[in-house]
C-alpha cells in the first residue's frame, strides 16, 4: 500500500538497490557454495546435540541465574541488575540477551529464564561453530578440517556441558572467533581491521577476562598486516577498539563509580578484588589444590579434547597462521598454573582454540603421511576428517545421557511447588536460577531475595525485616562455602522443611521459616 | 519502518503478558490431627499423694504450703509408678479435674545405656499399661523430658515416641512432647525431631520442662516452635524458674532458683495452653548442690519458696 503512494523513481531505486543486493547475496553463495554444504549438516549435528535434553542437563549452577536476572532487569527494570551493579563483570553479554529478548520476545516465549538462556547459547554455540569454520579456513585448514574443528567444539562431552550453560565465556567466544576471522580478512581492509578490533572488544566487554588474548589477536593482526595501509589499519583499528571499551570506564566515571569510596561500588575495587582479592586456586600443576580438582573434573567429562589442543600445540610451529591460536590457548593454560583465582568455567576459554588446534595437527599429520606415500590425495583432509569422527565414536556413550536426562532439575520442581503454595506477598530467599522465574513468570512481589545478596548487597541487608522461605540447593547448607552465608544459615535454624527434591549437594529443600523469628 | 511497529508490538505484548499468581497448594506433606484444647477452661488436678506432702504432713512442716498447695505433674517413671494410678485417675474422674502426668521411661534415658525400659516392647507395655490404668479419665500426658532434644536423639527414638503418642492420642488422652528448653537446640532443629516423633497426633509440646528458662523466653521460644509444627500449642514449665536461668545454665541443683509463676489453664497469650509445674519443686536435680539422691529434699523447697518470696514472685 505505501509503496503505490511514493514516486516511480524512488520505486525504481529501491528495486535497483534490491537487485544488487540480491546479486551479491548470490554471488557469495555461489563463491562458498562448497563450504556452505559442508557446514550445514556440521550446523544441524551441532544444533542437535547442543539442544536435544539442554532443558534437563546440566544441573543448575549460580552464574546463569544471575546473568539472565540481569538481563531480565534491563529489559523490565532498565537497570543493569536488579541489586546495584557492582562491576562484577563488563554488562555486554547480558545486554545482549537482553536485546534478543526484547528482538523476540524471549522471557515470554519460554516457561523458565534458563530455557531462555539455553536459546541463547544455542545461538552462540552455532555461530562459534561456523566462526570456527570460517577462522579454519582463513588460518589455512581444508574445508574438511575447518569443519572438524568445528565438530570437535560440536561433540565433545565437556564442551557440551558447559557451553550448554549460560555463562558470559559462551558468549564471547564468538565475538572472540569473529575478531579472528577479521583479523585474517584477506582483502585486509581498514573496514575489516576495525571491525576484528571492534569484535574483540565486544568480547572484552562481554567479559573483561578476554582481555588476556590481546597479544594473541594483536598477534593475529600484525601477521596480516599489508605495507600499504599499515598505518591506517593499525590507526583505525585501535581507536576502534579503544574506544568501544573505552565505555565500560567511562560509564563509571559517568556514575562516580571508577574509584574506591565510602558507600558506593567501584570498577577499580571490583577489579582488583577479582584480580587479586579472590581465594586463589592454586596451580592446577599442584595435585592438591582447587584449581588441579577443577581440571580433574574437566578432564573427566572428556580429556581427548584438552590434551588433543596441547598435544597439538608443535603443529602450530609449522602452520603460520595457527601460532596466534596457539598463542592463545597457551595463556589461557598458563593462567591455570600461575596460582591465581581460577573461575569454575575457566575451561571455555580453552576450547574453541583446542578444538581448532586439533584439526590444525590432524591435517598436518596427513600432510606429511601424503609425502611419505606417494599420491595419496586428500590425505590431509582425510586425516582431519578421521580425527573428528574417531572422537565422535569415542564420545558417543557419554553424549547419549547428556542429551537423555528425563528428571526435571530439582530447582525447578521446587519452584513449581512454591508457585503452587506460596502466597506472593511472602518473602523468598532464592537461588539464583529460579529467582527470574519466580519474580518474571510467577509474580512474586516483594521480589525474591537472592541468597548471595542476604549478607553481601548493603541495601539488602539494611532493608531486611522478614525471611520466610528459603528455596535453595543442599550445598549452600553443606559446602565449606557455607560459612558465606551467615544469615541464611541463621534463618535455616528458625526453619523447617516443607517438601524437598531431588537428594545430595544438588537436591533442594523448601524451608519454612517461622512466622515469629525475625532475621 | 514496518518492521519497527512489528517489534514494538511483540514488545508490547510480553509486557502485557501477567504472571501466574493462584495458588493450587499440593495435599500437605503432614496432616495435623485436629486441636481439642483439654486446657481450656479445666481444674488441673492436685495430686494429695507426694513427697513434699508427705513431708509436711510428717514433720508439720506448714511453711511448705507454696508447694504442697498447687497442682502439679505427676511422673511415671517406671511400671513401679504405675499402679497409684488407679487412685488417682478415679479420683480426678470424681472432682472432674484434670491430671497432668509425666510418661519419663523411654529405652536410654538421659541417654545412659542401663535407664529406663529394656527395649521397644517393655516400653510399649509400660504405655499400653497406663492407658489400661487410666481408663476413661482422660489425662494430659508430658512426654519424655529430654528425649527429643537430646543428643542421642535417633530416627528410631522418633519412631517409638512417635507409635506411643498416636496410641494415647487415640485413647483420647492429650499428649504434649517435651521439645526442651530455649537455650538448648535452634527451633528449626526442634521441630524436625518433633516431626519425626509424630507431633502431628499430639496435641502439643512441653517447653522448660525441669529447666529454669524465663517464662518469657519460653513463650518466645515456643510461639516460634509451634508456627513450625502445624499451629500445635504448648505448656511451659515454670514451677522452678523465678529467677531465671542461674549462671551458666547450671541445671542441677544451682544455688540461684525460684519457684515460677503459679501453674494456671487460664492464659490468653496465642498458642500458650497452659503454664504447668511439671518437675515438682523440692525434688532434688540428682546427686549434686548438696544433695545426694533425687529424691524430695527440703532444703531444695526451702530454697524455692525463700528466694521466690525474697524477689517478689508469687
Amino acid at each position: 500500500m505505501s509503496i503505490m503512494l511514493e514516486n516511480t523513481a524512488e520505486i525504481r531505486q529501491r528495486v535497483s538497490a534490491r537487485h544488487r543486493l540480491l546479486g551479491l547475496g548470490r554471488a557469495w553463495l555461489r563463491l562458498h557454495r562448497r563450504s556452505l554444504l559442508l557446514l550445514a549438516p556440521v550446523l544441524v549435528v551441532a544444533g542437535t546435540i547442543h539442544a536435544w535434553g539442554m532443558a534437563t542437563y546440566p544441573r543448575w549452577v549460580d552464574d546463569p541465574g544471575t546473568y539472565l536476572s540481569q538481563a531480565w532487569s534491563v529489559q523490565y527494570l532498565l537497570a543493569l541488575s536488579p541489586y546495584s551493579y557492582f562491576y562484577d563483570h563488563t554488562p555486554a553479554g547480558w545486554l545482549q540477551i537482553a536485546l534478543w529478548s526484547v528482538l523476540t520476545n524471549g522471557f515470554n516465549r519460554h516457561d523458565s529464564a534458563i530455557d531462555f538462556g539455553n536459546e541463547c547459547m544455542l545461538i552462540a554455540k552455532l555461530v562459534s561453530c561456523a566462526l570456527i569454520f570460517a577462522l579454519g579456513r582463513r588460518a589455512g585448514l581444508s574445508r574438511v578440517g575447518s569443519a572438524a574443528g568445528a565438530l570437535l567444539l560440536a561433540l565433545s562431552p565437556l564442551a557440551l556441558t558447559y557451553t550448554r550453560w549460560t555463562f558470559l565465556d559462551n558468549l564471547v567466544t564468538p565475538w572472540l572467533l569473529l575478531a579472528f576471522v577479521l583479523a585474517y580478512s584477506p582483502r585486509r581492509t581498514i573496514g575489516a581491521a576495525m571491525g576484528a578490533a571492534a569484535a574483540f572488544a565486544m568480547a572484552a566487554l562481554t567479559k573483561e577476562t578476554a582481555l588476556v588474548l590481546l597479544p594473541a589477536f594483536a598477534y593475529a593482526m600484525a601477521q596480516n598486516l599489508d605495507r600499504r595501509n599499515r598505518p591506517q589499519v593499525i590507526v583505525m583499528a585501535a581507536f576502534a577498539g579503544i574506544l568501544l571499551m573505552a565505555l565500560y570506564p567511562l560509564f563509571a566515571i559517568y556514575k562516580g563509580e571508577l574509584l574506591p569510596g565510602q558507600g558506593h561500588n567501584s570498577l577499580l575495587e571490583t577489579a582488583y578484588w577479582q584480580l587479586a582479592g579472590r581465594q586463589p586456586s592454586g596451580s592446577a600443576l599442584d595435585p592438591g589444590s582447587p584449581a588441579r580438582s577443577l581440571v580433574d573434573s574437566w578432564f573427566g567429562l572428556d580429556p581427548y579434547l584438552l590434551v588433543g589442543g596441547l598435544v597439538a600445540l608443535p603443529a602450530a610451529l609449522v602452520a603460520r597462521r595457527l601460532r596466534p591460536a596457539a598463542l592463545a590457548l597457551v595463556i589461557q593454560w598458563l593462567l591455570l598454573v600461575r596460582g591465581g583465582y581460577v573461575p569454575y568455567m575457566h575451561v571455555i576459554t580453552l576450547l574453541p582454540w583446542s578444538a581448532l588446534l586439533l584439526a590444525g595437527a590432524a591435517e598436518q599429520v596427513g600432510g606429511t603421511l601424503r609425502l611419505a606415500i606417494e599420491r595419496a590425495r586428500g590425505a590431509r583432509q582425510a586425516a582431519a576428517g578421521a580425527c573428528a569422527v574417531a572422537l565422535a565414536v569415542v564420545w558417543a556413550p557419554a553424549l547419549w545421557p547428556m542429551m537423555t536426562v528425563r528428571e526435571p532439575p530439582p530447582l525447578r520442581s521446587a519452584t513449581a511447588w512454591v508457585a503452587d503454595n506460596v502466597p506472593r506477598d511472602k518473602v523468598l530467599v532464592v537461588h539464583d536460577a529460579i529467582w527470574t522465574d519466580l519474580v518474571h513468570y510467577k509474580g512474586f512481589s516483594p521480589r525474591p531475595i537472592i541468597a548471595y545478596k542476604l549478607d553481601t548487597d548493603p541495601a539488602v541487608v539494611s532493608a531486611l525485616e522478614r525471611i520466610d522461605y528459603l528455596v535453595v540447593p543442599n550445598w549452600y547448607y553443606d559446602s565449606p562455602d557455607a560459612a558465606r552465608y551467615p544469615t541464611l544459615l541463621e534463618a535455616r535454624k528458625h526453619a523447617v522443611v516443607e517438601i524437598a527434591f531431588g537428594a545430595g549437594d544438588n537436591g533442594v529443600r523448601v524451608y519454612r521459616v517461622s512466622d515469629f523469628w525475625k532475621p | 519502518m514496518r518492521m519497527l511497529i512489528v517489534v514494538l508490538l511483540i514488545v508490547l505484548a510480553g509486557c502485557a503478558r501477567a504472571p501466574d499468581t493462584t495458588l493450587k497448594p499440593w495435599p500437605p506433606q503432614v496432616a495435623y490431627a485436629p486441636l481439642r484444647h483439654p486446657f481450656k477452661g479445666a481444674d488441673l488436678h492436685r495430686d494429695t499423694d507426694s513427697a513434699a506432702m508427705r513431708y509436711r504432713l510428717a514433720n508439720g512442716a506448714a511453711w511448705l504450703a507454696p508447694i504442697t498447695g498447687r497442682p502439679q505433674a505427676r511422673w511415671i517413671n517406671g511400671p513401679a509408678d504405675l499402679e497409684p494410678l488407679r487412685a488417682v485417675a478415679a479420683q480426678a474422674r470424681l472432682q472432674r479435674t484434670l491430671p497432668v502426668l509425666v510418661a519419663y521411661y523411654l529405652p536410654h534415658r538421659g541417654c545412659a545405656k542401663d535407664q529406663g525400659a529394656r527395649g521397644e516392647a517393655a516400653y510399649q507395655r509400660y504405655i499400653g499399661r497406663l492407658i489400661r490404668l487410666l481408663g476413661a479419665t482422660h489425662a494430659a500426658i508430658i512426654m519424655e523430658p529430654d528425649a527429643v532434644a537430646a543428643d542421642c536423639f535417633t530416627r528410631e527414638r522418633g519412631t517409638l515416641i512417635a507409635a506411643s503418642v498416636r496410641r494415647l492420642a487415640e485413647a483420647g488422652h492429650h499428649v504434649y512432647i517435651d521439645a526442651g528448653h530455649s537455650a538448648w537446640r535452634t527451633t528449626g532443629e526442634t521441630a524436625e525431631r518433633l516431626l519425626a516423633s509424630g507431633i502431628q497426633h499430639a496435641e502439643g509440646f512441653a517447653v522448660n520442662v525441669s529447666n529454669r528458662q524465663t517464662t518469657d523466653d519460653s513463650y518466645r521460644w515456643g510461639r516460634e516452635l509451634s508456627s513450625l509444627v502445624g499451629g500445635r500449642e504448648f505448656v511451659i514449665d515454670t514451677s522452678r524458674n523465678g529467677l531465671g536461668p542461674p549462671p551458666e545454665n547450671e541445671w542441677c541443683n544451682p544455688r540461684r532458683q525460684a519457684l515460677g509463676q503459679e501453674p494456671t489453664t487460664e492464659v490468653v497469650a496465642p498458642g500458650l495452653a497452659a503454664l504447668l509445674w511439671i518437675k515438682r519443686p523440692g525434688e532434688s536435680d540428682g546427686i549434686c548442690g548438696g544433695e545426694d539422691t533425687y529424691l524430695f529434699s527440703p532444703r531444695q523447697a526451702r530454697l524455692l519458696i525463700d528466694n521466690a518470696e525474697s524477689s517478689g514472685v508469687r
